[in-house]
């Protein structure tokens, strides 16, 4: 079988997301963290055009752009599929993980709760996961929200996203939390809580300047 | 309210795949209806195009796509697909007897994929920079970093379709791919821009490949038919400047 790397940040979305595949399927592959303020000369080749994490490399050939891997993990190693089968459910997996787009912790908490809303109702439904019984796509693509929601209440001091107005995925939450895959490669929460506030101090910094 | 192209449904070729329920909710301006249709021709399926106007939305696209309400939504046997992007893949999933819009290869496929997002969150947005700067009152400088941006974008496509086309005619090879399709349907708007800002932005010194996939493309039977004419898009883009520039309501 041919080398699996993974060019990655622990504290990244996008990485995370791409731990998050590799480990459901069971792939091996070596983790390279990178610094950011400082990119690595096989960085910038793998990835001339955007010069991001993450980046998977496959025997020698790269990949890029979160979405875009976890299309090819899916493609490549069809175990533990994270798309379902019928191109009609395809399309709405597809949607449900673009949704999510490049949501980052930043974004402001109003457009936060709509969005939130509609994952509610549309998205979820009955299901346990976004995928139905299993992990799915747009789940890996939303399992962000999971951890950072808890860090950023944290962070903030109050709390953002309540457990009786947002029941299903609060239950959703926990539950991808608790798949193994998942829960082994959890960054740890007080470096996340560090990120968060130092990102937010950077924030409050630049908008009174 | 402005007249609409004369597109009418494309006749089935009796292939055994067409469907009559097929339909695609969209305007004949919008680069991201354009694709959907785009792959259907390619699939040789005929299907009911339902033509929103430019003002308001119909019931049928605030129900089939309450999340965004926004076109293109193609609905196959009563059931909505969003996106144009989603429904692109869609259509190269169903309709698999004819010619395959992405690659077979999944590195390919990733590449393709790749050029599709870069064309479509960093390179398009470009093109809009233009026009909204056009609005503005340092529109000079603003119009010529804008400019560019978009050139220095269409620099990395041409070494994009070099290597994607490996010599041959379109991104997809010796047919209309994916990538064709994603930055294809972009090419009314840009011409357009061109016009109205008397500049050349795919011009034979710096992007030569591009020129000539430019005129392959339009050419192709897949798209001639639903390829706005650049006349009417000015109209349209004149419309919208007006709106920028417009003072606020009091």
């Amino acid at each position: 079988m041919e080398e699996v790397k993974l060019l990655g940040f622990t504290l990244s979305a996008f990485s995370n997301r791409v731990t998050w595949a590799l480990k459901l399927k069971g792939i091996p592959y070596e983790y390279v963290e990178e610094d950011l303020s400082n990119k690595s000369a096989l960085l910038l080749q793998y990835n001339p055009v955007h010069k991001k994490i993450p980046v998977l490399v496959h025997g020698g050939k790269p990949i890029v752009e979160s979405l875009v891997i976890l299309e090819y993990i899916e493609e490549t190693w069809p175990q533990n599929p994270l798309l379902p089968k019928e191109a009609y459910e395809r399309a709405q997996a597809r949607f449900w993980t673009k949704f999510c787009g490049g949501q980052e912790h930043e974004k402001a908490i109003k457009d936060a709760l709509e969005v939130l809303r509609v994952l509610e109702e549309q998205a979820l439904g009955e299901k346990k996961f976004f995928g139905g019984d299993t992990v799915g796509l747009a789940d890996i693509a939303w399992g962000w929200m999971a951890l950072w929601l808890g860090v950023m209440e944290e962070g903030v001091g109050e709390k953002l996203f309540e457990a009786h107005a947002f029941p299903r995925l609060h239950e959703w939450m926990e539950n991808f939390m608790k798949v193994p895959a998942i829960k082994e490669t959890l960054p740890e929460r007080n470096g996340m809580l560090a990120h968060f506030k130092r990102q937010r101090e950077k924030l409050i910094a630049s908008s009174i300047s | 309210m402005f007249c609409k192209c004369s597109s009418s449904p494309r006749l089935c070729l009796g292939s055994a795949m067409a469907t009559s329920d097929v339909k695609l909710l969209g305007a004949w301006a919008s680069p991201y209806v354009m694709r959907p249709r785009i792959a259907l021709n390619i699939k040789s399926v005929s299907y009911e195009f339902l033509e929103e106007t430019f003002e308001s939305k119909s019931q049928l696209l605030l129900q089939s796509n309450p999340v965004h309400k926004k076109m293109p939504v193609l609905i196959h046997a009563d059931k909505p697909i969003c996106e144009s992007l989603i429904i692109v893949q869609y259509i190269d999933e169903i309709w698999t007897n004819g010619p395959s819009i992405l690659p077979s290869d999944p590195y390919d496929r990733a590449i393709a994929r790749f050029w599709a997002a870069y064309i479509d969150d960093k390179w398009f947005p470009s093109i809009i920079g233009i026009t909204r700067a056009q609005g503005e009152e340092a529109k000079a400088v603003a119009t010529a970093v804008a400019i560019e941006q978009v050139s220095a974008g269409l620099v990395v496509l041409e070494e994009a379709f070099e290597k994607c086309s490996k010599g041959k005619g379109y991104f997809g090879g010796e047919q209309i791919g994916y990538v064709d399709i994603v930055l294809g349907s972009f090419l009314g708007w840009t011409r357009m821009t061109e016009k109205m800002n008397g500049v050349k932005l795919i011009d034979e010194a710096k992007t030569p490949g591009l020129v000539g996939w430019a005129e392959r493309f339009c050419a192709n039977n897949a798209v001639k038919e639903v390829m706005p004419e650049t006349e009417k898009l000015e109209e349209i883009a004149k419309m919208i400047q007006a709106k920028f520039r417009a003072p606020p309501p009091k």
